[in-house]
């Protein structure tokens, strides 16, 4: 920039048409330069360190343990609809605030052919959306996308590229407990966030 | 490069538009005295940059304001830093622009033609002031919070339209989520506005009439000595910008950033203190009274911005020699002086106030204090709840736990708060121990009058002895030996004995056994069972809060508490065994049945606060 915009008015080409004038104002637009941008660089290192704080962090964490959702006596029979529960974390820390009792999603409750109890994220694995239950069709369709999944959360069709994701389930004194967790959206492997 | 800058310019004339921009003559050459204009644009734009920044995080809401600012002071990635630029940058701010506007009035460049540029001139540093008192709020601290009322006051105070204005501007008749986003939107969004739009007159009227060069010099003179703004002026300029940047990290630097006090606590007091240049309205405030005050907060800087506006208007002679202009120039000086005198004169009164200084040090601990708690999260209810994270856990399993049964009007048992087993307590509980206050609400003891303790008649020495010997079973160490020893006699000789026993051990009294009362290990035992045979036994109403824990006890201890004088542990299988361990069987049976309310933890926590009572009042 600095040898293209040249000080050009009438009066200064006048002043300016001697070779040690020219020499001098050379340097006093190298030394501009060079004062302005190693003071914009002094500011912009700490400005990018302070906005990508974040990236590296977990801002917002929940429980990151399982909690209780439902009595086990509650969970429907193998092949009947599903029940849907909130899954709310006891405690949740999001940047400066400390929260109690904030819900993180939700999951659908079924009990398998084998009498076990398992639990699918509600969140659908191909964008987000949240997944319901089609009772008639007896399956699990995402509204967004038309995704479709069998009871036991198996993919039938649509455009999502796995399964509904399976969240970890402990059963303890007659409560069911699930531990919620978020997984990469949109790709085959079911990979934690 | 070159062609791809052929490019652009053919479709933007970007050259052209730079040109214009840098190619400015500057008649008499550049000056170090002109520098002023750019280094105020530069730090303009810092505090723009360093703005947005702090926005990444800021949230303007009572809960979240001084949560988030504390967020980015002490634990966003030099947010420190950004927030002392910020904040130091608007001390620049004034500063500067009181040398520029000292420079232009001592250059007389306000004159004909340029009164409309003194006058941009007089509104942007109303701008700047107004962006420091709205910005002075938002981190919500007890130091924000108390001055902005006072500036918010004064305002109200106005004559007719006061009460209006105040609530127009404070978002309602108090001060809350309004205020702040009122505030916010002010300072982010249209002071912003005003400034850069009154920049772009502002420069664009110097560019029309070009620099005021120094005065006495003659037109031929001042066109020989004609320099261009690029890179002539701008180097000076780029030379006191970079003096300017490296003060300001510096300052902020060696500063650590700026401070922020305690949350925003209407309930406390504060010293409210502005920013250092609103010192001189507030220490002239401190010489008014009555409805003089209300004159002088106004119509101080009424007159002041009147002057200044219609300083131009004044001083209409086309000579710009400050010798010839000595009565305008010495009323601005006088200003600024008299200004600087009222801010010495603050600090100083500050400065001589050891009480002040106390208050400070109180002030800023509690700060740090908050700040302290903040770092593992501020609760949903803001930064004064902060301080509920300080009671202590045992205070809460009791306030969970006991205090139904224990505090308040609707309690089944003795009163337990502070001064619980203290010496006055104590003696109270000796002399009426049917009061509500101890046994008049337990229903065994209503039902029955066999259930009754009969007060005690002792008076004087003898009753201090067994009130002393009492107080030394808690535990507390301030006990006079030879003291509790006479009451201990007492005890032992008078109508007590009849149905207290005093080892800690003996089971078959009809009412607790004394020994060890008050103390860690006795308040264990009994929060965990009441019902044991050396407490209250058959006539015990409180709830077994861990059964199982006087079960392990009495495991641990090889037999426990009913071993002299308890039948051995049943010997269920009929065939005289033992434990392979040596010691007696535990019986199982009650265990299944038992159901701990309360953790081994949690009683040991219930305890300690039980224990801290004594003291008096704890948290």
């Amino acid at each position: 920039m600095g040898d293209q915009v040249r000080g050009t008015s009438p009066r200064d080409t006048a002043h300016a048409s001697s070779g040690p004038v020219e020499t001098r104002r050379g340097v006093l637009k190298t030394l501009n330069l060079l004062i302005g941008g190693a003071i914009g660089l002094v500011f912009a290192i700490p400005a990018l360190r302070y906005v990508l704080f974040p990236v590296r962090r977990k801002i917002v964490s929940g429980a990151g343990e399982p909690v209780p959702v439902v009595g086990e006596g509650e969970v429907p029979a193998a092949g009947q609809p599903p029940l849907r529960v909130p899954i709310v974390a006891r405690e949740q820390r999001d940047a400066w605030a400390v929260e109690s009792d904030v819900p993180q999603g939700a999951a659908w409750i079924v009990r398998g052919p084998d009498g076990a109890v398992r639990a699918l994220s509600a969140t659908c694995p191909h964008l987000g959306c949240a997944v319901d239950f089609d009772a008639q069709a007896k399956v699990f369709r995402c509204p967004c996308h038309t995704s479709a999944f069998g009871l036991d959360g198996k993919r039938l069709s649509g455009p999502a590229k796995r399964d509904m994701d399976s969240l970890e389930v402990e059963v303890e004194e007659g409560q069911v407990r699930v531990k919620f967790e978020r997984y990469k959206l949109d790709v085959a492997g079911k990979e934690k966030i | 490069m070159s062609r791809l800058g052929d490019w652009l310019e053919e479709r933007t004339g970007y050259r052209r538009a730079l040109q214009v921009a840098l190619d400015e003559p500057v008649r008499g050459g550049a000056s170090w005295a002109y520098v002023f204009g750019s280094v105020l644009t530069f730090v303009l734009l810092l505090q723009a940059a360093t703005g947005v920044l702090l926005a990444l995080y800021y949230s303007p809401s009572s809960q979240t304001a001084w949560a988030s600012v504390a967020y980015i002071q002490d634990q966003v990635t030099l947010g420190w830093l950004i927030r002392g630029l910020h904040s130091h940058g608007a001390s620049a701010m004034v500063i500067l622009a009181g040398l520029h506007m000292l420079q232009v009035a001592i250059y007389g460049a306000y004159k004909k033609p340029r009164e409309v540029n003194w006058i941009v001139g007089v509104l942007m540093l109303g701008l700047i002031l107004a962006f420091a008192l709205t910005g002075y709020l938002l981190p919500w601290d007890q130091k924000g919070y108390w001055a902005t009322k006072v500036a918010t006051g004064i305002l109200g105070s106005t004559p007719l339209v006061g009460g209006w204005l105040q609530r127009a501007i404070q978002g309602g008749n108090e001060y809350g989520n309004l205020t702040l986003t009122r505030f916010y939107a002010i300072h982010v969004f249209i002071l912003p506005a005003l400034t850069f739009g009154l920049v772009a007159v502002h420069v664009l009227l110097f560019r029309k009439h070009g620099v005021t060069p120094k005065w006495g010099k003659s037109e031929a003179e001042l066109d020989a000595r004609t320099q261009p703004f690029w890179p002539d002026q701008l180097f000076k300029d780029m030379i006191a910008i970079l003096a300017v940047a490296l003060a300001l990290f510096a300052v902020t630097g060696a500063t650590k950033g700026v401070p922020l006090e305690a949350p925003a606590d209407p309930a406390s007091g504060y010293d409210a203190r502005p920013e250092w240049y609103f010192l001189p309205l507030f220490q002239l405030l401190k010489y008014f009274h009555g409805a003089m005050e209300q004159v002088a907060a106004l119509g101080a800087p009424l007159i002041a911005v009147g002057f200044l506006l219609l300083l131009p208007f004044l001083d209409r002679s086309p000579d710009r020699s400050p010798a010839r202009r000595v009565p305008y120039l010495a009323v601005l000086f006088a200003g600024f002086i008299g200004s600087g005198a009222l801010v010495g004169l603050a600090v100083r009164d500050d400065a001589s106030d050891p009480a002040l200084a106390e208050r400070q040090k109180e002030a800023h601990a509690q700060a740090r204090l908050a700040r302290t708690l903040a770092r593992t999260g501020v609760p949903a209810g803001g930064g004064v709840r902060l301080y509920d994270k300080l009671t202590s856990p045992g205070k809460k399993l009791f306030d969970e736990h006991c205090a139904g049964c224990h505090v308040g009007d609707e309690r089944k048992g003795p009163e337990i708060g502070p001064g619980y087993n203290s010496r006055a307590w104590i003696r109270e509980m000796l002399l009426h121990p049917d009061d509500p206050r101890f046994f008049g609400l337990v229903k065994a003891v209503q039902a029955n009058d066999k259930a009754k303790m009969p007060a005690v008649t002792l008076a004087g020495a003898e009753l201090d002895a067994v009130v002393e010997w009492l107080y030394a079973q808690t535990g507390a160490r301030d006990v006079d030996r030879a003291m509790a020893a006479r009451g201990l006699k007492l005890i032992e000789d008078g109508t007590c004995s009849d149905c207290h026993h005093t080892d800690g051990e003996s089971v078959d009294g009809t009412a607790p056994n004394l020994g060890g009362r008050g103390s860690r290990a006795w308040l264990m035992a009994f929060v965990a069972d009441a019902g044991q045979r050396r407490f209250f036994g058959a006539m015990n109403e409180m709830p077994a809060f861990m059964p199982r824990f006087v079960a392990r006890v009495a495991a641990a201890h090889g037999g426990g508490e009913d071993e002299d004088d308890a039948p051995e542990p049943p010997d269920r299988d009929g065939d005289g065994e033992k434990d392979p361990s040596g010691a007696p069987l535990v019986p199982s049976e009650p265990e299944v049945e038992l159901r701990d309310k309360i953790s081994a933890a949690e009683l040991g926590l219930v305890v300690d606060y039980l224990v801290s009572l004594r003291e008096g009042a704890p948290r």
